[in-house]
């Protein structure tokens, strides 16, 4: 009985999911609501008119509303982001026995999918479980980032178009035109110190993410990736208003603390007090390989991301990454590196 | 010269003043398209400028009213406001008047820049001020559509019907105040209480952006999706309705000699007779 409860309540969930989107489609198809009228109402509008609510009761100041609203939508989404990161924190793990599989199985594509997919069942890890959180966030960074283009109002037509989406509080009605400036920047243009602190920050954020790899194909991708995305941030933010870059900004270092948390520097090497005034070597891109740190690092894995997913199952993979796991994935074992370099620090 | 401009050239003493958006104002002999002078702001300029016997009046982006030389741009005072300057300015008696971003509208003498007054509203201001009788009369971000004392500053009246700003400029004619609102709504005032002139407002298609005019005896009106509206100055009945333009109108009308003028957002310039609305000419002046 106590079993059946919880089995009725998905139905139940999924029930009343799939009766909102059938209700959803339907007024869509019959055009009594548009997408970009559903779009505007469930989240355009409410986060422009926080926005600039928070502007009026922040001493006017549209950046420190950019800032706490970064910080509100990111604590929001924080779910998502623990399972994006705990997801491919949990693939990287299974890297060495996917390559495995995939020497083993080179000629056999047929197979190669029966054992990947027999893999992933018993490990409970989802190889779609990275993109899909990732996903859901998009709509939230499109809205805000139309939220901060639209109250910026920097021209005669968009202030007219911001008449059209403010709510009719007084409150809010009397908060715009709101203030662009803030600190040094006007954030109603592009700003060169925010464009170097956006590149800079995604940079940071991006090496202490990336996942090493065996591949050399895989490598020289993420390396272009490492320098590509923030360099054509770092332009977008001189180009945009600078509104924007103040979240980019905010937004990475929220990123960088989350994913330190998470899986520590990563491939972000930070040399030590210590190395720097000896001038010793800065240490290896790789420590963990050369300490056979591998296993808690996979431990750590195991621990974080499986569970949830596979359960006890996640257990038997774990011991068995112990046996096979190679210098690969240990470079995602930042937190053993982390360790070792602390370790470094008191000698 | 470069860029666009939003606000309406002035003419004055056979010299043509621009300003553009980046900031650049531009003297042009109005005969011979020579350019006189030419001075830099160094902030956007989002409305027109005034002239007045030998000084040229102009807002911009950093909140700074400026007052340039008429016959040579030098620099002859500024002003700071709050915020930024959008409107264009208007002089009268010796005084200039203007509205700004920061919800105030200011009164300074022409001739040196010192403030007479400032009137605070709830709300931005983005458009001209009507000065009538010793009467300024202009509308607010608020919502709201005040009649103030040109002398002292103080408040003579204030209409509060509207469901949206007041975004262009207001025309005055024999005793009533006209006025678009961003609601949709065309608003007939008496300048004398600020009650409502009309026995409803006229409501367009769209936000009234554009700023009304009197042509032909019709109160012609413009809403944002294109549609021009000829009404009864008394009764805010429609007379007529030109619905040729097919884009949006944007900008002021303009009106001379029983003819509005009309610029759309396809490049198009239309000539409607005022009294029928019937269409004179239209040309495309660029693609």
């Amino acid at each position: 009985m106590s079993e059946a409860k919880p089995a009725s309540t998905f139905n139940m969930a999924r029930f009343v999911i799939i009766l909102l989107v059938v209700v959803l489609i339907f007024l869509l198809i019959s055009g009594v609501v548009t997408i970009t009228g559903l779009w505007n109402t469930i989240l355009l509008e409410p986060m422009l008119n926080l926005l600039v609510l928070m502007s009026k009761y922040f001493m006017g100041s549209f950046g420190l509303a950019v800032i706490v609203l970064t910080i509100i939508i990111r604590l929001l989404i924080f779910p998502l982001t623990m399972r994006q990161l705990q997801s491919s924190k949990a693939m990287q793990a299974l890297r060495p026995e996917i390559t495995a599989l995939q020497e083993k199985y080179a000629k056999d594509g047929k197979q190669l999918a029966a054992e990947m997919s027999q893999l992933y069942k018993k490990t409970g890890v989802n190889p779609l479980g990275c993109a899909f959180p990732l996903l859901l966030q998009f709509p939230i960074w499109v809205a805000l980032y139309q939220s901060v283009m639209q109250a910026m109002a920097y021209t005669p037509e968009n202030l007219i178009g911001l008449s059209r989406q403010l709510y009719s509080s007084a409150a809010i009605q009397s908060a715009v035109p709101l203030k662009h400036y803030f600190l040094w920047a006007n954030l109603s243009s592009g700003d060169i110190f925010m464009a170097i602190l956006t590149a800079a920050s995604m940079w940071v954020w991006q090496k202490m993410s990336s996942m090493p790899s065996a591949d050399p194909q895989q490598q020289t991708m993420s390396r272009i990736m490492l320098w590509v995305l923030p360099l054509l941030f770092g332009l977008m933010a001189l180009t945009f208003p600078s509104a924007l870059a103040l979240y980019w900004v905010v937004s990475n270092i929220i990123g960088i603390v989350i994913q330190y948390r998470v899986t520590g520097w990563g491939t972000l090497k930070m040399p030590s007090l210590a190395s720097l005034k000896r001038g010793a070597p800065q240490p290896v891109a790789n420590p963990v390989a050369k300490t056979g740190g591998t296993i808690s690092t996979v431990k750590k894995a195991g621990k974080s991301a499986a569970p949830q997913q596979g359960g006890a199952k996640t257990d038997s993979a774990s011991a068995k990454k112990k046996e096979t796991a190679g210098g690969d994935i240990i470079s995602q074992g930042d937190k053993v590196g982390h360790e070792e370099r602390g370790g470094e620090r008191k000698n | 010269m470069g860029g666009f401009f939003y606000g309406a050239p002035a003419v004055s003493d056979g010299l043509l003043y621009v300003a553009y958006r980046n900031g650049k104002v531009y003297a042009v002999d109005a005969a011979s398209g020579v350019q006189e002078w030419s001075y830099d702001l160094r902030s956007a300029v989002a409305g027109g400028l005034a002239v007045n016997n030998d000084t040229v009046f102009v807002g911009s982006s950093n909140g700074k009213l400026s007052a340039l030389d008429a016959g040579n741009g030098s620099l002859k005072w500024e002003f700071s406001s709050e915020h930024e300057v959008w409107a264009t300015p208007a002089v009268a008696d010796g005084v200039v008047y203007f509205g700004s971003l920061d919800h105030s509208i200011y009164a300074l003498n022409a001739s040196d820049g010192t403030k007479r007054w400032a009137f605070k509203t709830g709300g931005g201001i983005a458009s001209t001020p009507v000065v009538v009788d010793g009467v300024v009369y202009i509308g607010s971000f608020d919502k709201k559509f005040y009649a103030i004392d040109a002398d002292t500053g103080t408040q003579k009246w204030v209409f509060q019907g509207a469901g949206n700003w007041f975004w262009s400029n207001a025309v005055y004619d024999n005793g009533t105040i006209y006025a678009g609102s961003l609601d949709y709504n065309v608003y007939a005032l008496d300048a004398g209480n600020g009650t409502l002139a009309w026995p409803q407002p006229f409501k367009a298609s769209d936000q009234v952006r554009s700023s009304p005019v009197i042509a032909g005896g019709v109160l012609v009106v413009a809403s944002e999706d294109g549609k021009i509206y000829g009404l009864y100055p008394k009764t805010g009945e429609k007379k007529w309705e030109f619905d040729g333009v097919g884009t949006k109108v944007l900008s002021n009308l303009c009106a001379a000699g029983g003819t509005v003028y009309i610029n759309s957002q396809n490049n198009k310039l239309y000539a409607l007779d005022g009294e029928t609305g019937q269409e004179v000419w239209a040309v495309r002046l660029s693609k």
